[in-house]
């Protein structure tokens, strides 16, 4: 059912200690005794419910990305602040270097990802066979790791309070679709358990 | 306590003639004759039983993100014009700012994760590349907490740059009130890709090779 209940040898990824591990329970997780690394969580549903955070943070990320956040007013004059046109903004001062950085990091990886995602879970579910799902899996943990949506959600406070004293900031619509966004980009990760999907793709080679 | 359950023998995937993917964790055969890796049969990925030059690696990217952090200290991170003055503000600046502000806690954010965390990952990292380097007998499961805190913490370095991101896009009224980025932002998101480079370069279970190897 949930390929984790068998007696099979494992190392850890952070020690490199040995050990065989004797069926994990529904919501419990095999943890490493030398190093306290987890060594693989037994999540109920990981694949549908991963799936199902992914879609909904697809859904998410255009009005996230694209409506105003914040907008500030000085003397009159309204500015406003999207994901894009953070970036964007960067280049147009000149500083390409940082804007390509904000811009892959807050943009372009949570959306490489969450289409990576996507992709391989329908894969994984319609049992089709394709070839590049391997590659496509590793590709997803590289970017994933570049993702940094947690990070620009208090960079966003720290800007608000920065601001206040200075000027009148009013919080948009946006705003929420990034929040959302947050969660929902955070759910799939935590519902995600790798090894479930790697085990598929093993068994799917076999074939 | 902690130290019996770690000097006892434990057997390695590598002593025991095996090796761990580092990317899907799929546990394969290591034979000594091969010196150039192998593919996984999972994922495609090169396998060694230990990142080949790991330390040579970590060593390189973390001087480069010190080097790096030099001028993000000291060339102005921002230009803040305010009803036409303009004001050049380095990193630190920005900080007394807050204060001066009495923005305690924000000024104490901002503090630490644009000074204070870059400068303790990178001498975390380098008291773990030493203590391999020199087969330091220090707790290995407490060194190995150290390596999980200096991965998770280097990318909040990244919050001043979204900052500066944020409040060029929206403080952008001309003569009123305008703030551009300066020179030092892209040293700092440099210095930060590269500590985050370094960490993730580093191979956590050197720190375990070790002690086995003081044992034998």
């Amino acid at each position: 059912m949930n390929g984790m209940d068998r007696n099979e040898l494992h190392a850890c990824h952070e020690c490199d200690l040995l050990l065989t591990v004797h069926g994990v329970a529904k919501g419990r997780k095999a943890v490493c005794p030398r190093c306290g690394a987890v060594l693989f969580e037994n999540k109920p549903d990981t694949i549908n419910r991963t799936l199902a955070l992914t879609i909904a943070g697809l859904f998410l990320f255009w009005p996230a990305n694209f409506l105003p956040i914040l907008s500030l007013n000085i003397m009159g004059n309204t500015s406003y602040n999207t994901m894009v046109g953070a970036a964007s903004a960067l280049a147009t001062s000149g500083q390409f270097l940082v804007a390509v950085l904000v811009l892959f990091c807050s943009v372009l990886a949570p959306f490489i990802s969450l289409c990576l995602l996507l992709i391989i879970l329908i894969q994984t579910k319609l049992q089709r066979d394709v070839v590049s799902l391997a590659q496509l899996f590793r590709f997803y943990n590289h970017v994933d790791s570049w993702a940094m949506l947690e990070i620009y959600i208090i960079a966003l406070l720290v800007a608000i309070i920065k601001l206040l004293d200075m000027a009148e900031v009013d919080v948009n619509f946006g705003m929420l679709c990034f929040i959302g966004l947050l969660i929902t980009y955070l759910g799939a990760k935590v519902t995600l358990e790798k090894s479930v999907v790697w085990e598929k793709i093993e068994l799917r080679k076999k074939r | 306590m902690g130290k019996d359950r770690t000097q006892k023998k434990a057997v390695t995937a590598k002593s025991a003639g095996l090796m761990l993917c580092r990317e899907c964790d799929k546990l394969m055969q290591y034979s000594h004759v091969m010196t150039k890796g192998v593919a996984c049969p999972r994922c495609g990925a090169t396998v060694h039983h230990r990142v080949p030059q790991s330390l040579a690696k970590a060593w390189a990217l973390t001087l480069t993100a010190l080097i790096f952090l030099i001028p993000a200290n000291t060339f102005p991170i921002m230009k803040i014009v305010f009803m036409g003055e303009g004001e050049l503000s380095t990193i630190i600046d920005g900080v007394i700012l807050l204060v001066h502000h009495g923005m305690i806690p924000i000024a104490l954010i901002i503090f630490i994760a644009s000074i204070a965390v870059p400068f303790l990952k990178i001498t975390g990292i380098v008291v773990l590349l030493l203590s391999v380097q020199l087969k330091w007998r220090l707790n290995p499961r407490q060194r190995t907490t150290m390596y999980r805190m200096v991965e998770w913490i280097g990318r909040w370095s990244m919050i001043d740059i979204f900052v500066i991101a944020i409040l060029v896009k929206l403080v952008c009224m001309g003569a009123i009130a305008e703030i551009q980025g300066g020179l030092a932002a892209g040293f700092f998101g440099l210095a930060v890709v590269f500590t985050m480079l370094a960490a993730n370069s580093f191979d956590s279970r050197l720190l375990w090779d070790n002690i086995e190897n003081n044992l034998n």
